[in-house]
């Protein structure tokens, strides 16, 4: 039983934090400007999360501790309260993006526009952290996420000439009509979508809160790595629903309907129901993941009491965090940002973030005081030292192509 | 991790502390050492100090004295001290610091409890 949940909590953390509103976005418009030739990108995101989810997972296990607590310890409190200060705004930028999605996926249900959805996503989110028992939720965010297959399926029904996509996949070269710093800008976002902060914030935690031990450490192996391969798999065909039929028609992506149009061309009425479950599902999984990785990291740098398992009252302070920052995000969606273009830039700066939260988790995973002889080995240490250096390179490169680029127009 | 020789930068310093009931209370913010056996002597540990009032020197700077600011504008002592917990309180250090006192008791809960009465608590259902 517990060997099952240790699973569906990677699962989970994939579909709503691997697969979110940053990664439908992201997929769409990298799909519809280059085709293939960004697959790649996912392949690296890929590997980098599935690395450190598994060792913030191991260090969760065998130290009882989540990801914040050893940010803090090893950056020591002043880097460890920057983090705080860059992890917690990231995440609320990528709050406004999820709640955003939420409410769009009610909008292109009932034709009513998405503003006066937002105070209804914003009621759910509160009551569904307040009163649901946290399992049913995750299994039904987990079961009803799978309906994003729907891309999957689309791609495989639009047959197309596989040894071609094979081709652009594996020896990817940019579209002429692209500029080399917009293709980098946009790669950056996708890999930024694919690996938000957050995702780990709240799989470690949980991984403490369902108090996992040593004999958890195979499904830990298993729910990081399956989770977020499945979660690459629903990326990479979403990139080529919008590859196929967007790419060669011109049409670019500005918002969550032309997305939408790339399953209902393909598999009519029951396409597009499919994608708005989905939609909604991971953005509604996103939208608690963030709000909850808030709390934790916040109480964590702080020392106070935290947990979804705990009651309100007997986690006040972390309750109040998550509150805050559902506020905060609904109020941003509601100035009539542009929530697609709100999400791009959420997802830049989420890759900025990356390196102050894996640096120490690579440390860490290394110290034999805790780890004992499930440290990582040598071979785990110099691919996720190289994939450091990626991320390190990536952070540095996002700002500067950010604004060389306006924004990657 | 049971030892005999610890790291107070590494093992002791920002770690979680949890008190007689096993309820997180806040981190070791910043310790308090002492030359208890005279100047020749090392000095011993003999306080742990906690809160943000202990952060803020801690951390330095304007950030430093902008957590001090906020903490001092929040509490509702006139001249607050950061708490201080002796060490001699100090069960056992693993994976936090483990206290033989109640948090109540050390004043570590002041925050937690007047958030909870005055703001969570109100709200149906908690």
């Amino acid at each position: 039983m517990k060997k099952a949940l240790a699973i569906t909590l990677g699962v989970v953390t994939s579909i709503g934090g691997f697969f979110d509103m940053g990664s439908i976005v992201l997929t769409g418009q990298t799909g519809a400007r280059f085709g293939f030739s960004l697959v790649w990108v996912v392949a690296l995101a890929t590997i980098t999360i599935v690395l450190y989810a598994e060792m913030a997972g191991r260090i969760a296990t065998l130290s009882k501790r989540p990801v914040f607590d050893v940010v803090r310890e090893r950056l020591g409190p002043g880097f460890g309260l920057a983090n705080l200060g860059a992890s917690f705004l990231i995440n609320v930028i990528t709050l406004v993006a999820e709640i955003a999605g939420v409410a769009i996926a009610f909008q292109l249900v009932t034709g009513v526009t998405y503003y006066l959805w937002v105070p209804l996503a914003l009621i759910l989110a509160f009551f569904v952290l307040w009163k649901v028992k946290f399992e049913r939720m995750e299994r039904a965010v987990g079961i009803l996420g799978l309906t994003m297959l729907v891309f999957a399926v689309a791609m495989w029904r639009l047959h197309p000439d596989w040894s071609s996509v094979l081709h652009q996949t594996l020896l990817p070269s940019k579209p002429s009509s692209e500029t080399l710093a917009s293709y980098l800008y946009v790669g950056v976002a996708l890999f930024g979508s694919a690996i938000t902060p957050y995702e780990l914030f709240f799989y470690s935690s949980g991984a403490v809160e369902e108090g996992w031990n040593k004999s958890d450490l195979l499904s830990n192996r298993i729910s990081s790595y399956a989770g977020f391969i499945f979660g690459a798999v629903l990326s990479v065909t979403a990139i080529g629903v919008a590859a196929l039929i967007f790419q060669p028609r011109h049409i670019g992506v500005h918002d969550l309907s032309t997305i939408a149009l790339g399953p209902t061309f393909v598999l009519g009425k029951l396409g597009l129901a499919a994608f708005l479950i989905g939609l909604f599902m991971t953005t509604f999984g996103a939208t608690l993941e963030v709000t909850l990785s808030n709390g934790y990291i916040v109480s964590q740098y702080f020392g106070w009491p935290w947990g979804k398992m705990l009651r309100p009252k007997q986690a006040a302070r972390f309750n109040l965090v998550m509150i805050v920052s559902l506020l905060i995000g609904a109020f941003i969606v509601l100035t009539s940002l542009d929530p697609v273009a709100v999400t791009d830039i959420a997802m830049v700066f989420a890759a900025v973030g990356l390196p102050l939260t894996y640096f120490p988790i690579l440390v860490v995973a290394n110290d034999r005081e805790y780890m004992g002889e499930s440290g990582n080995g040598k071979v785990l240490n110099v691919v996720a030292s190289v994939f450091l250096v990626v991320i390190c390179i990536i952070a540095l490169a996002a700002i500067p192509l950010m604004i060389w680029t306006k924004l990657g127009t | 991790m049971t030892r005999d020789i610890f790291d107070l930068d590494l093992d002791i310093l920002d770690r979680q502390m949890l008190d007689s009931a096993g309820v997180p209370c806040g981190n070791v913010d910043d310790l308090e050492l002492e030359f208890v056996d005279g100047p020749n002597k090392p000095p011993v540990v003999t306080k742990i100090l906690t809160t943000p009032g202990a952060l803020g020197p801690r951390i330095g700077g304007l950030t430093g004295r902008i957590i001090t600011g906020i903490w001092r504008w929040f509490h509702p002592e006139r001249d607050p001290q950061p708490v201080a917990i002796d060490w001699k309180d100090v069960v056992i250090v693993d994976f936090a610091v483990h206290l033989s006192v109640h948090r109540e008791e050390a004043g570590l809960s002041r925050g937690e409890d007047w958030v909870r009465d005055h703001i969570i608590g109100k709200i149906p259902g908690a």
